[in-house]
């Protein structure tokens, strides 16, 4: 049911409560970050039905977080700062960084590619003008490449790690880079090809029409309240 | 008998060189099913992506109905279900570029193609075989005058292969004008008009199928069982056989 309700959700109120969070995450405080981070965790989890690849995408956050969190921790000890200090400081980025992915993944779970880049096309109207559905399609195919991407850096990874397995660390990374960027250059014409047969390279298949009811700016106004109040705790 | 396509003396070297096809000339009349067959390499997708207006002819002319511009008439369902598909779930992607449209009309076509129990679910949770019936629904919700598909046996399993064939029946008994790239004849030989079979980028034979399979073999195509048997063409299904 709760995931229904967020994927009706209008889009553009989604990217501007991502967008709000984001900086609100930024300025709170620990008790504040851990609730946000148990609402946004059970919000994926109720989300997780549409996450494809689960294992690799969370594996992938998990060695992001620590590699800034422990590079905040060695910065902050070389430049002088005791363990338990440069430890709390590690820990509150890394809370900080858990919710930011945490918005990003129920934003992502939530909202189709295609529903992204209509969103983004209304906010650009202003600037882009009639130029506003190229960025559309081009954040629709970038959101829809990555599961592909992952994919395809997955399969590389492990032909490598199968034919190359005498070679040394850096010739098989050199030898899996060049793999991945060939195997992702025809997929990219491909795809080129496929928006081009669907005729969706024109900008009437990107007009944005929206139909957003009072409630979901309602539900809006109080979220945001709720979240300010949390970044006050 | 009216032509829909017209392609004369058509020649595409590859930006980057290298000849893709060589001087092909034919044409394909409304309402045929005509099966472009050759091995890997010999052109067939190219010449699929010119009649879709998605490459155009270094020499020679295409046109679709009279027109140069074929985009607006045909549709070509390609190989990758997943480079097609950009919508979240099954219905969004069928109402890609046509909002304000009537969902009836994709709710329908979508019912036709046995998607309709599925309109709402994510499209990453989709069979092989969805994807590519969706890649079709979504093709079809274009109303083409002519639908083109590459490849389409190409990874199904045997009951999808049987949806794809009745597909192709039905479709070619409501008059749609298809041409159907295939390497291997045998699923549906016996639904096709005529046969056109490329070799290194040159048409090498363009006829009906049973003046053609004689020849086939010599252009790296295996004639389907039924003809090696001395049985003629037949139907491919087990089910279509009189077993008894």
């Amino acid at each position: 049911m709760i995931e229904t309700a967020l994927q009706s959700f209008d889009p553009r109120i989604k990217i501007l409560s991502g967008v709000i969070l984001g900086l609100l995450v930024w300025q709170a405080g620990f008790a504040g970050l851990v609730i946000y981070l148990f609402l946004l965790g059970a919000l994926s989890w109720q989300l997780r039905a549409t996450l494809p690849g689960q294992r690799h995408v969370l594996k992938s956050y998990g060695w992001f977080l620590l590699l800034w969190t422990g590079a905040k921790l060695g910065m902050d000890i070389w430049s002088g700062a005791s363990l338990p200090v440069a430890s709390l400081a590690a820990s509150l980025l890394a809370a900080r960084l858990s919710c930011l992915l945490a918005v990003g993944l129920v934003l992502a779970l939530s909202t189709s590619s295609r529903q992204l880049g209509m969103a983004l096309t209304w906010f650009l109207r202003p600037v882009l003008r009639s130029h506003a559905w190229k960025g559309a399609l081009a954040l629709a195919l970038m959101v829809h490449f990555l599961p592909i991407t992952w994919l395809t850096l997955a399969q590389m990874r492990e032909t490598t790690s199968r034919r190359c397995s005498h070679l040394g660390l850096f010739r098989r990374m050199l030898i899996m880079g060049q793999a991945v960027m060939r195997n992702l250059g025809q997929k990219t014409w491909n795809q080129t090809l496929g928006v081009a047969c669907r005729r969706l390279d024109r900008p009437e298949a990107w007009q944005p029409k929206f139909r957003t009811g009072i409630g979901q700016w309602g539900c809006f106004v109080m979220l945001m309240g709720a979240g300010v109040a949390l970044a006050l705790l | 008998m009216t032509r829909v396509i017209v392609i004369d003396n058509l020649s595409y070297t590859y930006p980057g060189g290298g000849d893709a096809l060589t001087a092909v000339t034919l044409e394909i009349h409304q309402g045929e099913l005509v099966l472009l067959a050759g091995a890997n390499g010999s052109g067939k997708s190219t010449l699929l992506a010119h009649i879709a207006g998605l490459y155009a002819p270094t020499i020679g002319t295409l046109t679709i109905d009279g027109t140069d511009d074929p985009r607006t008439l045909a549709r070509l369902v390609m190989q990758d279900a997943d480079l097609q598909i950009l919508g979240g779930t099954v219905g969004e992607d069928l109402m890609l570029g046509r909002e304000g449209a009537d969902e009836a009309t994709a709710r329908s076509t979508a019912a036709r193609l046995d998607l309709l129990a599925h309109w709402d679910k994510p499209v990453q949770t989709l069979s092989w075989g969805m994807k590519r019936k969706l890649c079709l629904a979504a093709a079809l919700l274009d109303d083409p005058a002519v639908l083109l598909l590459d490849e389409p046996f190409s990874g199904l399993d045997y009951p999808s292969a049987r949806e794809m064939r009745a597909f192709l029946a039905s479709s070619k008994a409501a008059g749609m004008t298809l041409v159907v790239t295939v390497h291997d004849l045998e699923p549906v030989i016996d639904l096709a008009d005529r046969m056109a079979v490329l070799d290194a980028g040159r048409l090498a034979l363009f006829d009906l199928p049973e003046k053609t399979l004689p020849q086939v073999h010599r252009h790296g195509i295996r004639p389907p069982c039924s003809w090696r048997s001395g049985a003629g063409i037949g139907a491919w299904g087990y089910e279509d056989l009189d077993l008894s």
